[in-house]
């Protein structure tokens, strides 16, 4: 009853009130649905892991015609936020609800569960939206969000999601390489790890285009990051990671572990160590000046740093530095 | 043989000159028609190679235990060493003030259920004997799914007076019980039995929200003398902008003659998850006599905490200083110091967190 009460009230000219956890949603909704009224709950520069649910974020939630948060077990407040908020339309298993994570193959699903090992996310690794792939799989799981609760726009938002995928498509592999190929076989190429020796054995090099050629400097580029975000990135750009600061996800680092690290690094002769621009970057600063590796402050999401403007500044800004 | 060549190359002087046009054309086309076979073979040896991708890790597997509750458990040890007159005072040394169970988990759509189980001792200090209670300290349902804004509770809960109440001592900023808190609300704080409703306001940019509810009266009529229900009302005010967070309420409850009212203000500057500040104050009153703490916290760097609180009634008024260490969002090392008139209070604190990642509103001590 309420969920046609609020389709009525949608189709009746309202324009949609969306809340989106993180900015990169915020982002892929305001393309998707340019008339919504988007709401982000977390700024680029705040810890995703770490958001209070206040009152505030409650009574923004509360008004809320649908809400998308990313998932595998990122925003664990988001529960809290959703029973604060009295807003039935929006929890779990509404038609207001959407997890745009949801159908996104996981990376780095933990096969053994043990606080020992830090925090875990036992889902897998949560930070899906640094695979641009990754990102039209989201866009089509709000715009299928969003056809729900406003079926008069949703050919409009299938349409819309489609061209994002397309625009993804020819950003990652260049509009040449889609053409000729198309962009969804480059991509089920591209995931299951054959894409670069294909290309290599039929002399298409050449014809790759977009982030994947303006990234060549980051194939097997060995590298070191602070936290455990980048498993996506890394798997798509082909990074070849050392190691991470933090060795177990949110304890510091013991002594024995930097010196590790600092061993592997001056064997693997790192130049580069990636820090967030949310975590204290001190630890990655000593163990730069030991090994003679530069330190780059990097954006997680939208906003991250002034650069990370929108989602594709995201990408753009992520490939020109770790490729510098 | 050169007559034969004088006779062929005189015939060729005479072909029309679109012959080779029209070869060229054909040469063109046939190279096309090349460029796209080998393009389709290539396109047929990539799907091929693309079928072949590795599939997705299945989902865990949890069986039977899929709809069981998320389960968390709570370690609170202190170890408290009391100072009266200069002499170490009897009952000091370490005691585990709680181990709370906490499940927690959707009943159905409409409506999701907590159930907090402690095993506690009583602070020796007060001459309590170390012995074990076993308490369900609270129990209810909550109503998700209400229209219009509306939420409800129904059990056994703390109740929504001022914002220390609320929650649990091992959330607590302090290891101790602020005096005002103790002296309006009761030792154990104000924890009863009832229905409790909450609507918020449909304004998105700031959060207005009013409670109110009946519960059995176990605060005001401890020895249940008078067969009514005890009244609890409160109204929160709560802003964020930017890094600022800033709210206030006022709470009250009343059975018969009895009256408690209570306001507080919170404010909390938190530019990182690194970094915050946060000051608290909570004003209790019986209507005859009131009491007040006021607390400054600040975060310095991410794993720590510092804090003054000052307490005030009308039968005690004490100091304290307190720091917390986290190692992870898991383990929490506290140490305090109280002093009131001529006792001093040292406490060392413990807080450990087990199973399911807490889901409390630990917004003011993180």
């Amino acid at each position: 009853m309420i969920s046609v009460l609020f389709l009525w009230l949608i189709s009746s000219g309202h324009a949609l009130d969306v809340v989106c956890t993180l900015p990169w949603l915020g982002d892929l909704t305001e393309r998707l649905a340019p008339e919504a009224r988007v709401t982000v709950l977390a700024r680029g520069t705040e810890d995703p892991h770490y958001l209070s649910p206040t009152p505030a974020l409650m009574a923004k939630v509360g008004t809320a015609d649908l809400y998308v948060v990313n998932g595998l077990g990122l925003e664990l407040w988001s529960d809290r936020l959703l029973d604060g908020a009295g807003n039935p339309a929006i929890r779990p298993g509404a038609p207001g609800h959407v997890q745009a994570s949801a159908g996104v193959p996981r990376l780095e699903v933990p096969t053994e569960l043990t606080r020992a090992r830090g925090d875990l996310h036992p889902e897998g690794n949560p930070h899906i939206w640094l695979d641009p792939l990754n990102a039209a799989l989201a866009a089509k799981n709000i715009a299928s969000g969003l056809g729900r609760i406003d079926p008069s726009g949703a050919e409009a938002y299938r349409e819309r999601a489609a061209a994002f995928e397309a625009e993804i498509h020819e950003r990652v592999f260049g509009a040449d390489l889609v053409g000729f190929m198309g962009g969804a076989l480059l991509e089920r190429l591209a995931r299951s790890g054959k894409l670069h020796a294909f290309l290599a054995s039929k002399g298409l090099e050449d014809r790759l285009g977009g982030w994947l050629a303006a990234g060549r400097a980051l194939r097997g580029r060995p590298i070191v990051f602070h936290h455990q975000s980048w498993v996506y990135f890394i798997d798509r750009f082909g990074l070849d990671l050392v190691g991470t600061i933090e060795d177990r996800p949110g304890i510091a680092p013991s002594a024995a572990h930097r010196g590790a690290l600092k061993e592997a690094m001056t064997a693997r002769s790192v130049g580069l160590i990636g820090v967030q621009a949310i975590y204290d970057d001190r630890l990655a600063r000593v163990l730069a000046r030991d090994t003679g590796a530069r330190v780059v402050q990097l954006p997680g999401d939208v906003g991250g740093t002034d650069a990370a403007s929108d989602y594709f500044a995201l990408i753009d800004t992520l490939v020109a530095q770790l490729g510098s | 043989m050169l007559p034969i060549l004088w006779v062929t190359s005189a015939l060729a002087a005479d072909d029309p000159p679109v012959a080779e046009a029209e070869l060229q054309a054909q040469l063109d086309d046939l190279r096309t028609e090349v460029d796209q076979l080998r393009a389709e073979a290539v396109l047929r040896e990539a799907e091929a190679l693309a079928q072949t991708a590795p599939p997705a890790p299945p989902a865990p597997s949890r069986g039977a235990n899929a709809f069981n509750p998320a389960l968390t458990a709570f370690g609170d040890v202190l170890t408290s060493v009391g100072v009266e007159g200069g002499s170490v005072a009897p009952g000091s040394g370490p005691w585990l003030r709680s181990l709370e169970l906490d499940l927690r988990a959707p009943v159905d759509p409409f409506a999701t259920a907590v159930a907090v189980i402690a095993l506690e001792q009583e602070p020796p200090l007060e001459g309590a004997p170390l012995e074990f209670e076993v308490a369900a300290e609270e129990v209810y349902v909550d109503f998700v799914s209400l229209p219009a804004g509306f939420s409800a509770r129904i059990g056994a809960a703390r109740q929504p007076f001022g914002i220390t109440n609320r929650s649990h001592p091992h959330d607590w900023p302090w290891p101790d019980t602020p005096a005002p808190i103790e002296r309006f609300l009761g030792e154990e704080g104000f924890t009863d039995t009832g229905v409790v409703a909450t609507w918020l306001a449909p304004i998105s940019a700031t959060a207005l929200s009013v409670t109110g509810g009946v519960v059995r009266g176990t605060l005001l009529d401890p020895d249940e003398v008078d067969p009514v229900p005890q009244w609890v009302a409160r109204g929160e005010w709560f802003h964020a902008a930017g890094a600022v967070d800033l709210g206030a309420g006022g709470s009250a409850t009343g059975l018969g003659d009895s009256t408690t009212v209570g306001g507080d203000l919170v404010l909390r500057w938190r530019p990182s998850t690194r970094r915050s500040v946060v000051l608290l104050a909570e004003v209790l009153s019986d209507l005859e006599v009131a009491g007040a703490y006021g607390a400054v916290q600040v975060q310095p760097v991410r794993p720590l905490f510092l804090g003054v609180r000052g307490d005030w009634t009308d039968e005690r008024s004490a100091l304290g200083a307190y720091a917390s260490v986290y190692t992870s969002e898991f383990l929490r090392l506290r140490a305090g110091a109280t002093a009131a008139e001529d006792e001093l209070l040292a406490t060392a604190q413990l807080t450990f967190v087990w199973g399911a990642h807490p889901t409390e509103p630990y917004w003011v001590n993180r």
